[in-house]
């Protein structure tokens, strides 16, 4: 998966590091503090011991101000007397008290012991094991005490070594050893506190689990949330979320395009298309960098974010080689081998742009061209392109403000009567030279923008204003995808409401520029409009989007003839034949039909031959504005010599 | 550092601790078979030993060590552990005694062969130069600290 880390997912992961940080800290902190108890209470028993032992070696030396050892070797009737000196100081803490001396060979032999237990005393001359040799050794070489922790004698907690030294010579060594029960009261003081930090760690512990969990969670469902299900791409959610983190100095922008993919949903179904979505996707993330991002923008439309060398020739070399993988190989589909071509748009330098969505909208411009200029291409904006680009949205934004935004009205003539019975609304932005400026020139630019939103909202006002005025029918076009934009619908459905008394003098015209993924709600939505008496056509019928379908799901008042068809008339007897059947089938279904790019009187003539209830075109009037003197909104009686 | 790190590994570990104190009473009686083996190989040099145990503080060892077998009798024995050596003086087969206690050993060195007892919760072990001699036994040498 190529993508961006998230700045949420950031977050977590601090969080996590910061309760893992604190988890570690209160552990280190406890052991700390238990081991620093731990020494304190080692070094109060280690005075205690000391002190202990200078009492028992002043009573020995009392009774035995020569050398102790020699003494008691000499005379073995002392040991009983000595030992009932030792067994005094014997108690519970101080278990067994003793003393040892090192023979010629350095053998360590018991000269006295006090302990109470005879199992437990040794003998005189009796050999002495010590666990660790090495102390007792210390002890006779140093000449000083030394305090033992006992870690491998189960009931002993502490032995302590203390030298008998007389004339500075060491002649024995005072044993004593501390019982293990000692420890354990004062441990059982500390056991609270004891309890307490390991209650607390276990907690701690705890959370951390349940964090690791949460995280574990939350990035699956982020996962889903994410991923578009159909292509495994990274869809809109994932985009918004990593908006803020894009460095458009770093990136280049491509918008990318399945061509004629409406023609592949209408022909072979929607699941064969699902499998053309699925493997371009995977073609896409097969031939772009592992840096870059790919994104399934629309239904099939791809947004490409390409990372680190966005230098031109890399670009050209990186899209070229998307082109070449996605047209060359078929795809393997039920209905047989499909080849698909892809057209993109790039803007190679989107922090040109004031926000990400300039960018995109850039690159959608580009994209756009590229789709003129003949599909399966790249185009990349360069310094022409920008030079001679029409629009840009601040351009569009501030036309608004400025009411430059126009609305051109364009007649529609009832062949019959000769009378204007409807006009089409058209938007047109006039620069401050005045240029005046189509919708193909600027509404890429502003798709998905709430300037686009702006613009319809004026469309439809405008249209409402000459509906009142002049009491004629007025047409707005809307493309598929407007109807399925929540805002878009919501600000035509409040103005529908707003103005109801002349609804049914509202046309909305249908655009097939897209794949319609969803074409139940955009069935209910076309339903909930013509509940409020608005009449619908749809435009370019018999062009590259026609969709017979829609005459059933929409069931429209009217039909638009493509301008493809009607232009070649006077030449093409198919064009012709076409024409008669698609009268044919509004006449069966009841559905009035105009026909669009009348420009001459002899396709005017012509059409007077068919059944064709209407016709629009420059034959019959150019768009004007409401403000123009030209501008006759109603012309009773068209005047066809003219 | 390695005291607070000694610390945290005990915190971490209090769990298992709870569970390895249930088997504390069995190291020490793996103690005290290893100590017993290690001299078994010396004294008996036989493969499985046959143990006859008279002092009830060394009955645990056959439930550590799978190398003894408990003699029913000592007529059956390889090596008698006993605090009463005076008792198995007159065995034909001569076993090979250990004293468990060290007033008993100081008592029969003529009938011992060492001993082998716990005091002050330290293990001693004693083995009988003049029975070594005796029996022609050699001691290696790590273990000439043991010989009295």
């Amino acid at each position: 998966m190529k993508n961006f880390k998230s700045p949420t997912v950031k977050l977590y992961f601090f969080i996590l590091l910061l309760v893992t940080a604190g988890v570690i800290w209160l552990f280190v902190n406890s052991a700390t503090t238990i081991n620093k108890m731990d020494r304190e209470i080692i070094n109060i028993e280690k005075i205690h011991a000391k002190n202990f032992a200078e009492n028992i070696q002043q009573h020995i030396k009392n009774i035995f101000p020569k050398n102790l050892v020699n003494t008691v070797k000499d005379n073995p009737s002392l040991e009983k007397k000595i030992n009932s000196i030792l067994s005094l100081f014997s108690n519970e803490q101080y278990k067994y008290v003793y003393v040892i001396y090192s023979d010629k060979k350095g053998t360590l032999r018991y000269l006295a012991d006090g302990s109470k237990e005879i199992a437990e005393r040794g003998e005189l001359n009796q050999k002495f094991e010590p666990v660790s040799p090495k102390s007792w050794k210390k002890v006779f070489i140093c000449k000083k005490p030394i305090l033992k922790i006992q870690k491998n004698i189960s009931s002993l907690w502490i032995t302590y070594l203390y030298p008998i030294k007389y004339n500075n010579s060491i002649k024995a060594i005072l044993a004593f050893d501390i019982s293990i029960g000692e420890y354990k009261n004062l441990m059982q003081m500390l056991q609270p506190m004891h309890n307490l930090l390991f209650i607390l760690s276990i907690l701690l512990i705890f959370i951390l689990a349940f964090s690791f969990f949460q995280t574990f969670i939350f990035l699956r469902q982020r996962k889903k949330t994410n991923i578009d299900t159909l292509t495994h791409l990274f869809n809109r959610n994932y985009l918004e979320e990593i908006r803020k983190d894009i460095n458009l100095s770093q990136c280049a922008i491509a918008m990318a395009d399945i061509d004629h993919f409406k023609k592949i949903n209408d022909n072979f179904g929607h699941d064969t298309g699902d499998i053309v979505l699925e493997t371009v996707a995977k073609r896409l993330l097969g031939t772009t960098r592992t840096y870059d991002t790919v994104i399934r923008y629309g239904g099939e439309e791809f947004l490409i974010i390409f990372k680190k060398q966005t230098d031109i020739n890399t670009l050209k070399e990186v899209s070229n080689r998307i082109l070449t993988t996605i047209s060359k190989q078929p795809i393997r589909t039920d209905e047989g081998d499909i080849y698909v071509t892809l057209s993109i748009g790039i803007n190679p330098t989107p922090f040109k742009n004031k926000s990400f969505q300039e960018a995109i909208i850039s690159a959608d411009k580009m994209l756009y061209a590229a789709k003129t200029g003949g599909r399966n291409r790249v185009v990349i904006l360069n310094k022409k392109i920008e030079e001679n680009s029409t629009l840009i949205l601040k351009d569009i934004s501030k036309a608004i403000k400025d009411n430059r935004l126009k609305a051109y009205f364009q007649p529609i003539l009832d062949i019959k009567t000769g009378k204007i019975v409807k006009y089409e609304a058209l938007a047109r932005i006039v620069d401050k030279n005045g240029n005046i400026y189509l919708p193909v020139q600027f509404l890429p630019m502003i798709k998905r923008t709430t300037v686009y939103a702006t613009l319809t909202k004026f469309i439809i006002e405008e249209a409402f204003k000459i509906i009142k005025t002049h009491k004629i029918s007025v047409s707005v076009n809307f493309f598929i995808e407007d109807i399925l934009d929540n805002s878009i619908f919501d600000i035509t459905k409040k103005l529908i409401k707003d103005n109801i008394k002349i609804a049914d003098m509202l046309m909305i015209e249908i655009l097939e520029d897209a794949h319609l993924d969803n074409i139940s709600e955009f069935t209910r939505r076309m339903e909930i409009l013509k509940s409020m008496n608005v009449k619908i056509a749809i435009d370019d019928f018999g062009g590259d989007d026609t969709n017979f379908n829609y005459l059933i799901s929409i069931k429209p008042n009217v039909i638009k003839i493509d301008g493809s068809i009607i232009s070649r008339l006077l030449i093409d007897e198919n064009a012709r034949m076409i024409l008669k059947g698609i009268i044919n089938i509004c006449e069966s279904l009841k559905i009035d039909s105009v026909a669009e790019f009348v420009e001459s009187k002899e396709i005017f003539e012509m059409l007077k031959k068919y059944n064709i209830k209407m016709a629009q075109g420059y034959y019959i009037g150019k768009p004007l504005n409401i403000y123009s003197r030209k501008f006759i909104p109603r012309v009773l009686f068209f005047n066809a010599t003219k | 550092m390695d005291r607070i790190g000694v610390s945290v590994l005990k915190n971490i570990l209090m769990l298992i601790f709870i569970f390895s104190t249930s088997f504390a009473n069995n190291s020490i009686a793996v103690l005290k078979a290893k100590i017993i083996k290690n001299i078994a190989e010396i004294l008996v040099k036989k493969k499985v030993v046959r143990v006859y145990v008279t002092d009830p503080n060394f009955y645990d060892i056959f439930r550590v060590q799978n190398d003894f077998k408990k003699a029913i009798s000592p007529k059956y024995a390889d090596i008698i552990l006993t605090n009463n050596s005076i008792k198995y003086e007159n065995l034909k087969h001569k076993p090979c005694i250990i004293s468990t206690n060290y007033k008993d050993y100081k008592n029969h060195t003529d009938i011992d062969w060492g001993a082998f007892f716990w005091q002050k919760g330290r293990p001693n072990i004693i083995l009988n130069a003049k029975i070594l001699k005796q029996k022609h036994i050699k001691i290696p040498m790590q273990y000439d600290n043991y010989v009295e």
